[in-house]
């Protein structure tokens, strides 16, 4: 079992880089790897809960479904967040910020946290622009 | 993993891409990975000292280069990319190294983790 860690950078809608991190989430952690998915600047909007998509698939969705499984976390950057209206107030013991936007599952933390992904993974896919 | 190579292609202002990109160093430095930055086509002007970005109430983009560079990272500007561009070596922040195209692929290859920006 290996650990795979995917950077995004990209909104859920864009571009089809969302879609591409959920479909190789999903054959990773089939395969039986842990996955990591670190959203980061317009990235952080992919887990917002309430998207409505009528022509292409609901990446909240995609990403609630991912995370029912064990191995698979989403994190997003704090800074990134913020910026975007997504988290407030302070982190608890966790390290975690509070935002009632996201769906279950997917936490905020500081970009540190993926010093600590990156540093315990196999490989890393960065899917970054996608304009 | 113990090694990241980050590719920077984009002027430094004007694009959210080149903060996020050279943000990302510090959390790799803290880990002890070693940092490789590469920059190539309009990514080489990142590397231009006395860069004054407070009119634009924005970070100096040569400013965050120096610390990861103080950090035990390394910058490595395409000398093509300079070229084409006007940039001349002098112009440049001390501690980068100016190299050929193939330096910058070997670079990415023999990095673990690659971050193209």
């Amino acid at each position: 079992m290996g650990t795979l860690t995917i950077l995004l950078t990209s909104g859920p809608y864009s571009s089809r880089h969302p879609e591409f991190a959920c479909r190789i989430a999903d054959e990773a952690l089939k395969k039986g790897h842990k996955v990591n998915m670190f959203l980061y600047m317009d990235g952080v909007l992919n887990a917002k809960k309430g998207q409505i998509t009528k022509d292409s698939p609901n990446i909240g969705e995609s990403l609630a479904e991912l995370l029912k499984w064990e191995n698979f976390k989403v994190i997003a950057c704090i800074r990134s967040a913020q910026s975007r209206g997504i988290a407030r107030g302070e982190a608890d013991s966790s390290g975690s910020y509070p935002t009632d936007e996201y769906v279950a599952g997917a936490v905020i933390k500081s970009l540190h946290e993926l010093g600590n992904l990156l540093k315990a993974s196999d490989k890393v896919i960065a899917l970054t622009g996608g304009r | 993993m113990d090694s990241i190579a980050i590719a920077i292609t984009s002027a430094p202002y004007g694009v959210e891409g080149t903060l996020g990109s050279l943000y990302l160093s510090f959390p790799i430095l803290a880990k002890k990975m070693q940092l490789d930055v590469l920059l190539s086509g309009d990514g080489v002007f990142c590397a231009m000292k006395e860069q004054m970005s407070e009119a634009i109430e924005h970070p100096a983009i040569s400013e965050l280069l120096r610390n990861a560079i103080l950090l035990g990272g390394r910058v490595y500007v395409e000398k093509e990319s300079c070229k084409k561009r006007g940039v001349k070596e002098a112009e440049l922040l001390q501690g980068v190294e100016v190299v050929e195209r193939e330096k910058i692929s070997q670079v990415l290859v023999g990095a673990d983790g690659n971050i193209v920006f």
